[in-house]
């Protein structure tokens, strides 16, 4: 029996590759439907989205939303970025989309027309609810430039449309003017928004990350940032709030992707089981590595 | 003055931006220098591309192994960088395509982009998924106290963030929160205070030209 458990934790690694692929395709043949629980983070960035007014309120802000990921950590952070403008949408607000990623422009615009298209049925409109205005870039001196006025950097979006042209920029000129910013991103752009916009311009903040970034942003919550969405875990929490809120009918790729993530996690923890059994048996017969 | 000079503009721009910080009166500088920033970012991108096409250039002239790689490289840097600016300068020569700007299906950039550029990068960061698994069943050992500790919050934390470690057990996603809120951010903000000295002190050095490898080497 001892060898045997040696044996299983030396083997060859494509086994393990192996069990990878299969335990991730099959949640998506046979869902698990398992109960997604809200945690705080993602509550609190839920609580400040809800909050909006529609479009059509004078007092309404619009969220400005920085799309910074790329292909790399798309799966993680595209639901989620679909998730938030499904909501936004549904309330009838406002959103301005930036990216400082040149290979996520293309991602950011994609997905925000996309969704816009489920929603052109209910009056949303590009000028009146929604705007894309690019890929920009040096972040930290654009994300300054907007304490400043927004136009300072943007004066027109991608469709050469000026911003003063937009009913949705009438009285809108800088963080002030903003009800949050909302940064998804696959790298450390969050502390960017937080050393040039929060503490310079006092912009309210709040981020979305992939799952391995959770930790290291979670210090910079609540005091500057108001919450965080934390890899597909927290885009499915959010999906699974804004179905159970009657904003959306149905549950999108995080609710489904979760399946496979857990099942790969209780798999990984398996393997590390199972390799430091083979290790401690091992040690005992001088074996052990 | 090749070394001097740009000590010197490093000085006196370090010292007025410190200054913008405190003084609302340079609020004008601060916002002449808001807007130079994109420009002088747009030579950085300009020496980068000179810089990816030297090195390319360079392995396939010498033929180094595998320089066939590097005139993918080069070839694909063509390609995209024609699809994306011929039909923007000359519209009607390539009104063929469709209107590449209105119509996001009629883009040959766009279709580039989305069916070579993005599921190669996903592929790319997908496959770390399989090495991930296979290095954590090869590697992680509980040798000493502090790999058994590294371990046990690993372990954690893994089950704590998924549905199924909540389904098998509800406060595994308390324990993890708990993790991520507490120790996590105790030795999170301890590193960050350090990185943030050691910035500050980095900063002052460069401004000072007591750090020089900045400017290379050189008379």
């Amino acid at each position: 029996m001892r060898d045997f458990f040696i044996k299983l934790s030396q083997m060859d690694r494509r086994w393990v590759f192996l069990g990878v692929l299969v335990l991730t395709v099959f949640p998506f043949f046979v869902p698990m439907n398992l109960p997604i629980v809200t945690t705080r983070y993602t509550q609190l960035v839920y609580d400040e989205i809800d909050s909006i007014k529609p479009a059509s309120d004078p007092d309404s802000k619009p969220i400005l939303l920085s799309m910074d990921y790329d292909p790399g950590t798309l799966a993680e952070l595209g639901p989620m970025a679909k998730a938030i403008l499904r909501h936004i949408f549904a309330r009838k607000g406002k959103v301005i989309v930036i990216s400082f990623m040149p290979t996520g422009s293309a991602l950011a615009e994609e997905t925000l027309r996309s969704v816009a298209r489920e929603f052109e049925d209910q009056g949303i409109k590009e000028g009146e609810n929604f705007a894309f205005l690019g890929f920009t870039t040096p972040a930290a001196a654009v994300i300054q430039s907007i304490g400043r006025d927004i136009r300072d950097n943007y004066p027109t979006d991608t469709r050469k449309v000026p911003l003063d042209d937009m009913p949705m920029f009438r009285n809108v000129h800088n963080y002030q003017d903003i009800h949050i910013v909302l940064d998804l991103a696959g790298n450390n752009y969050p502390v960017t928004w937080i050393s040039n916009a929060v503490e310079r311009h006092k912009a309210r903040f709040a981020m979305g990350v992939t799952n391995v970034m959770a930790a290291d942003f979670t210090p910079y919550i609540p005091q500057q940032s108001h919450g965080m969405i934390g890899g597909l875990r927290g885009a499915a929490e959010y999906e699974a709030m804004i179905v159970a809120q009657g904003y959306y009918p149905k549950v999108g790729d995080a609710v489904r992707g979760m399946d496979s993530q857990s099942i790969i996690h209780v798999f990984i923890i398996g393997l590390i089981f199972l390799g430091n059994l083979g290790y401690f048996l091992g040690r005992k017969t001088g074996g052990g590595r | 003055m090749k070394r001097s000079l740009p000590l010197a503009i490093a000085l006196v721009m370090g010292l007025l931006m410190i200054g913008t910080y405190y003084f609302p009166w340079m609020d004008g500088f601060y916002r002449l220098v808001l807007l130079w920033s994109p420009v002088i970012a747009g030579f950085a991108f300009f020496l980068g591309i000179l810089s990816f096409l030297m090195h390319h250039i360079f392995k396939v002239r010498r033929k180094v192994p595998g320089w066939g790689y590097n005139l993918t490289a080069i070839l694909s840097f063509a390609v995209m960088l024609l699809v994306g600016l011929l039909p923007e300068i000359y519209p009607r020569l390539f009104g063929f395509l469709g209107d590449q700007q209105a119509d996001p299906d009629a883009s040959v950039f766009k279709w580039l982009f989305g069916n070579v550029l993005v599921p190669m990068e996903a592929t790319m960061f997908a496959l770390l998924a399989f090495y991930i698994a296979s290095a954590s069943f090869r590697a992680f050992r509980a040798r000493n106290l502090e790999a058994t500790l590294l371990l046990a919050a690993a372990i954690l934390i893994m089950i704590g963030r998924v549905p199924l470690g909540e389904w098998i057990f509800p406060p595994f996603t308390d324990i993890q929160q708990w993790i991520m809120e507490f120790p996590n951010t105790a030795a999170k903000r301890a590193i960050m205070i350090g990185v943030g000295l050691g910035m500050a002190a980095t900063a002052l050095k460069l401004m000072l030209g007591i750090e020089r490898a900045w400017i290379g080497r050189g008379d």
